[in-house]
């Protein structure tokens, strides 16, 4: 891809894994410093992105109109961003500070990953780094799932997986919790009212909503 | 006037999005969005048009001070024009700009 920066065109690759992981840091730490409402910082983290993702010195970006820059920026993101809708990025919760670990450190996830395939292909760190983003997104989600199954059918073989319930006095299987992205969610069935429970008189819409779907107000 | 780089540009659209009318109408002419901005400035921060001024123009305040008010408006609508202001709004917007 072509990047029209100032005077300079510039050309560009997608990401491979690696490197993507350096962008979407840099990227989180721009949300960060975006909600802080750090202008300073956003401009230097702008130009850190187009620089880590082209390979082109700061100074290009920081110097050039800032259009330029921007649109870069949005062209950039888009090239870099995955072309799959991934389950395991659908239930993120960041953790709070005082729920992480005493192992964690800035950076970590990388080499979780870089350890996942690893122990699961034998493949090096160079290669690693070498994937393309979708292949080692996917990898990583089938290694996840695995590691679930395994741990699934590991407690239920273990009593845990069957407390004694005092009420009933029986023990009842109780499975092992997934995390959120695992979780198949289930379509609510539209539930039948009887007319004589429906509410009767003048009914005020105050949702803003029309019965078609329209904006009321 | 030189356009900005994305430093002061980023600077221009804090001192400015507090007198930017919500939303940004893309689909109106600028020089309608400029007009209100100018009269949302006089109102409540007359301090901030000047901020701009200096910012776009790249005058320090004495050069500024020589000016007549005229010229000074000029150079503010241009710099906001020249500088995309609508497009730098939407940027900021979209990567959740928030000035507290």
């Amino acid at each position: 891809m072509e990047l029209r920066v100032g005077d300079k065109v510039i050309e560009v690759e997608r990401a491979r894994l690696r490197k993507w992981f350096e962008l979407e840091d840099i990227r989180e730490n721009l949300r960060m410093a975006a909600e802080r409402g750090d202008t300073l910082l956003v401009s230097e983290l702008v130009c850190a992105y187009l620089s880590a993702a082209s390979s082109e010195g700061k100074e290009t970006f920081e110097e050039a109109p800032w259009w330029d820059s921007v649109t870069a920026y949005i062209r950039l993101c888009n090239l870099n961003s995955p072309r799959k809708e991934f389950p395991i990025f659908s239930d993120t919760v960041s953790r709070r500070e005082e729920d992480k670990q005493s192992w964690e450190y800035k950076g970590r996830s990388w080499f979780m990953w870089v350890h996942l395939l690893a122990s699961s292909y034998g493949w090096s760190l160079g290669e690693i780094s070498e994937l393309e983003i979708e292949d080692g997104i996917a990898l990583i989600q089938e290694i996840m799932v695995q590691k679930q199954l395994d741990k699934e059918w590991e407690w239920g073989l273990t009593e845990i997986a069957y407390p004694y319930d005092p009420g009933t006095k029986k023990s009842a299987f109780k499975p092992l919790q997934r995390p959120g992205w695992m979780v198949t969610t289930k379509k609510v069935k539209p539930m039948k009212m009887r007319k004589d429970l429906l509410p009767m008189g003048v009914i005020e819409n105050l949702s803003g909503v029309g019965l078609h779907g329209q904006l009321t107000h | 006037m030189d356009s900005l780089r994305i430093r002061d540009a980023l600077e221009l659209h804090k001192i400015i999005s507090p007198y930017l009318p919500t939303p940004v109408d893309e689909d109106v002419l600028a020089l309608e969005t400029i007009h209100q901005i100018i009269n949302s400035m006089k109102e409540n921060n007359q301090r901030a048009y000047v901020d701009a001024v200096l910012l776009m123009s790249k005058m320090s305040i004495d050069e500024l001070q020589k000016l007549e008010s005229l010229d000074i408006l000029t150079l503010f609508i241009d710099g906001l024009g020249e500088n995309q202001i609508v497009f730098l709004d939407s940027f900021c917007k979209k990567i959740g700009m928030n000035y507290g």
